[in-house]
């Protein structure tokens, strides 16, 4: 009866520690890892005779979504026949985009068709942040300055059943891998992250696009943190160890 | 017939004044014409060769494009001679990929790069339009070697870091080297590109200044006095013929 108690009261005050311990750590769902297609495929915007302007390519997400990448060149506008304005590689786990010399050059991903995870953030806890993962980012040109650019301008929206979430955000030059972090916090708006719609990200797109914006993205993930339980449940539950030892000593 | 020789003085004189030798243009990549684009990726070879003769009379261009990193999808990738959006030479490294270009120039016959120091005019300029985007690197450097019959000059720079052509002039004084510049057998422009650089490049020339206002005839106004002439010239005939009847 004795030994009953004891491993009783150990499998409480470890599962009071584990649950204490659980609040701290946070959880990363990686939303794309750009794995798909596989193998990757090469792009190369020359209209008309190679791929047109803007081009788009559509193809699922590790999640169960449906991810439409766009590389649509603003300048020149309209693009002339017979420049290689932009080339590329998608899939086989990055996005590699690389403008030409005189082009600006925007990318859009846009995530539709969302389920299960993708759908909702709060799935596996609070929606904290989200990261975009980058090998490099080059910003390439300011054109308000006419000199060298030291951020890249990225768009967000996330489209729910309550509402939109956006937000514009600059991104710095990086010559090795990177991560960028926007809190779910700084978007404007109001939406639900637990029924998301859509997400549209747009780098080097608005007022602010350089010319000769060259990077790498290999992975765009939100951070959720479990959903916290209030200081008195912790409390109670690290009291559970001392009221079991109570009880023992009474019962003897 | 002193008319005549007033208009053959008038003409020496301007003939005299014109030998002022003009710019000379390398190369302003109107050819080939349309131009090239090109790829070095993983499917396309390394080390790309593109040769247009006569790309200014008696003046062959050899390009040779090298990716000096580990050949990716998309490298490098660029335009040379007549694009959509003008005429230029190209190159587009993409974030993983360095590389360079080498722009050779070959002339058929020597030329004089300073054909008017014999007559005072001074020494020209290397004069190119660039534009470049230093990718992960601070600049972009540019090299410049011309090759003459007696040795080798360079001169070494860095492009411009702007989103337009810019001019840049470069003393020929400035080549450092052994050399003569009235026996110029050809010349090479080596463009060295880090991870990310883009750039371009166009309207080599060299400038060619004529002979100092010091000169005895300036050429203008030496024309202009030689025509003020014609008047006195008729004058002093009619004055000739009349002598002998006074007589």
């Amino acid at each position: 009866m004795v030994l009953i108690r004891r491993v009783r009261s150990f499998i409480l005050t470890m599962t009071a520690l584990v649950v204490f311990d659980s609040c701290a750590s946070a959880d990363f769902v990686v939303f794309d890892d750009f794995s798909n297609p596989s193998p990757g495929q090469f792009f190369v915007v020359n209209p008309p005779s190679i791929q047109i302007n803007p081009l788009t390519m559509s193809h699922p997400t590790g999640l169960g979504g449906t991810r439409n990448t766009t590389i649509q060149v603003d300048v020149p506008n309209p693009l002339p026949a017979g420049l290689n304005a932009v080339t590329g590689f998608l899939g086989g786990g990055t996005l590699d985009v690389n403008s030409s010399t005189f082009a600006q050059v925007r990318t859009i991903l846009n995530y539709t068709s969302l389920s299960g995870t993708s759908a909702n953030f709060f799935q596996n806890g609070v929606p904290n942040y989200l990261y975009f993962s980058f090998l490099s980012l080059d910003p390439g040109i300011d054109l308000a300055t006419n000199s060298p650019a030291s951020t890249m301008p990225v768009d967000v929206s996330i489209s729910t059943t309550g509402g939109t979430l956006s937000g514009s955000f600059l991104f710095a030059q990086s010559a090795s891998p990177v991560d960028y972090r926007i809190a779910f916090a700084d978007l404007a708006g109001v939406g639900d992250l637990s029924q998301v719609l859509s997400m549209t990200f747009q780098f080097n797109a608005g007022p602010n696009q350089r010319q000769r914006t060259d990077f790498v993205v290999d992975s765009i993930t939100y951070e959720t943190a479990p959903v916290p339980l209030p200081p008195t449940a912790l409390l109670a539950l690290a009291a559970t160890p001392a009221l079991v030892w109570l009880r023992q000593r009474r019962s003897t | 017939m002193n008319l005549l020789r007033s208009l053959f003085i008038a003409a020496a004189v301007i003939g005299t004044s014109s030998a002022a030798k003009a710019d000379i243009l390398i190369d302003d990549f109107s050819a080939p014409n349309p131009g090239i684009s090109y790829l070095i990726s993983n499917s396309n070879p390394n080390g790309s060769v593109f040769v247009t003769n006569n790309v200014q009379p008696g003046i062959n261009r050899t390009v040779t494009l090298t990716v000096t990193s580990t050949v990716v999808a998309n490298s490098m990738g660029g335009d040379i001679g007549v694009t959509p959006l003008g005429s230029l030479f190209s190159m587009s490294l993409n974030n993983s990929s360095s590389g360079n270009a080498v722009i050779n120039y070959s002339f058929s016959s020597p030329m004089n790069f300073i054909p008017n120091v014999a007559s005072g005019g001074a020494i020209g300029a290397l004069q190119y339009l660039s534009t470049a985007d230093a990718g992960f690197g601070s600049n972009v450097p540019l090299d410049f070697t011309i090759t003459t019959t007696t040795g080798t000059l360079s001169y070494s720079t860095t492009m411009n870091l702007t989103a337009t052509f810019t001019p840049t002039n470069v003393n020929l004084a400035s080549f450092t080297g052994t050399g003569d510049l009235t026996q110029v057998t050809g010349m090479s422009i080596t463009i060295t590109g880090g991870q990310a650089a883009d750039v371009a490049l166009d309207a080599i020339n060299i400038t060619t200044p004529p002979g100092t206002p010091t000169e005895p005839v300036p050429a203008p106004p030496a024309a202009l006095l030689a025509l003020l002439a014609l008047p006195a010239l008729g004058l002093r005939n009619r004055w000739k013929k009349n002598q002998p009847a006074m007589a």
